[in-house]
């Protein structure tokens, strides 16, 4: 696998994450009908807590839409120093809104959703942060700003 | 690092005995707990990797084992502490979760700081001794 692809593969799974984490928030906050929405209506999460959620989300949309496809003149610095603590954070939401379905509906399928967009943040973060500062053992080399 | 575990076992095991702190919520629930406070262990680990990483000219983490070891054993002493004091304290799911997180993050980076400090003395390597200048001109 050359270096490329390994940097193409880490783009797509960043842009995977970001979206996922994107709409799972919305839905959670905006649509009455889904399992997130109940779950969260029914444990009374504090709402600066889903706002600061998406935040974040937005803060991980704007590094992939201005970081990786906006022109090389446009830069997102404080997202790119910050990109492994922004993916934990997705990592660490995501696992947080399965706790809230887990306590009023026990199990369910929606949680493997969840839990892979969790392990992908996570993933994502650690290749990042190795790759980004150019750790011998990294295949993956990106060019620090 | 090592020698907390045992008080912090002899104190959960005198809490459990007198009140079980983990009644009324599921297996599932206990494990994502600990996942979550797995990932805020792993949070700062990531800003140490990239801490160390950032100094000139190092490429390779320095003692990769010590750093890994002590930030999840400070996470999860911390997070099942967390765990049990907000269950005992009847918090609310989103109380406990936050609990959780905070107590993480910082029993990590706690017992990062302890592990630095205590190993660095212990097994710190000594400094090179310094060049000893040569004469002008020397090896030409």
């Amino acid at each position: 696998m050359s270096m490329n692809h390994s940097k193409n593969y880490l783009v797509v799974s960043r842009i995977y994450v970001a979206v996922a984490m994107f709409l799972s928030v919305l839905v959670a906050m905006f649509e009455p009908t889904s399992v997130s929405f109940l779950s969260i209506q029914q444990t009374q999460a504090p709402p600066f807590l889903m706002y600061s959620a998406l935040l974040l989300c937005g803060v991980a949309m704007a590094d992939v839409i201005v970081n990786d496809f906006a022109p090389d003149k446009y830069k997102f610095g404080w997202a790119l120093n910050y990109r492994h603590l922004v993916y934990m954070g997705l990592a660490v939401l995501s696992f947080s809104l399965s706790v809230g379905i887990i306590a009023i509906f026990g199990n369910s399928l929606f949680l493997c959703r969840l839990w892979l967009d969790g392990t992908v943040a996570t993933v994502v973060a650690f290749l990042d942060i190795l790759g980004r500062r150019g750790y011998s053992g990294s295949k993956i080399y990106i060019q620090p700003n | 690092m090592v020698l907390l575990w045992p008080v912090a076992v002899a104190t959960a095991t005198t809490i459990a005995a007198t009140v079980d702190p983990f009644v009324g919520i599921t297996t599932l629930h206990i494990l994502v707990m600990l996942i979550i406070s797995t990932l805020s262990g792993l949070t700062a680990l990531t800003i140490r990797i990239d801490s160390e990483l950032k100094k000139q000219g190092l490429e390779k983490l320095p003692r990769p084992r010590l750093f890994v070891s002590s930030h999840m054993l400070g996470c999860w002493l911390a997070g099942v502490l967390a765990v049990a004091l907000s269950q005992l304290n009847n918090f609310t799911i989103w109380s406990q979760i936050t609990l959780v997180i905070a107590a993480s993050f910082t029993g990590a980076k706690f017992v990062e700081k302890i592990s630095e400090i205590y190993i660095g003395k212990v097994t710190g390597v000594p400094p090179k001794p310094a060049e000893e200048p040569t004469p002008e001109g020397a090896g030409k």
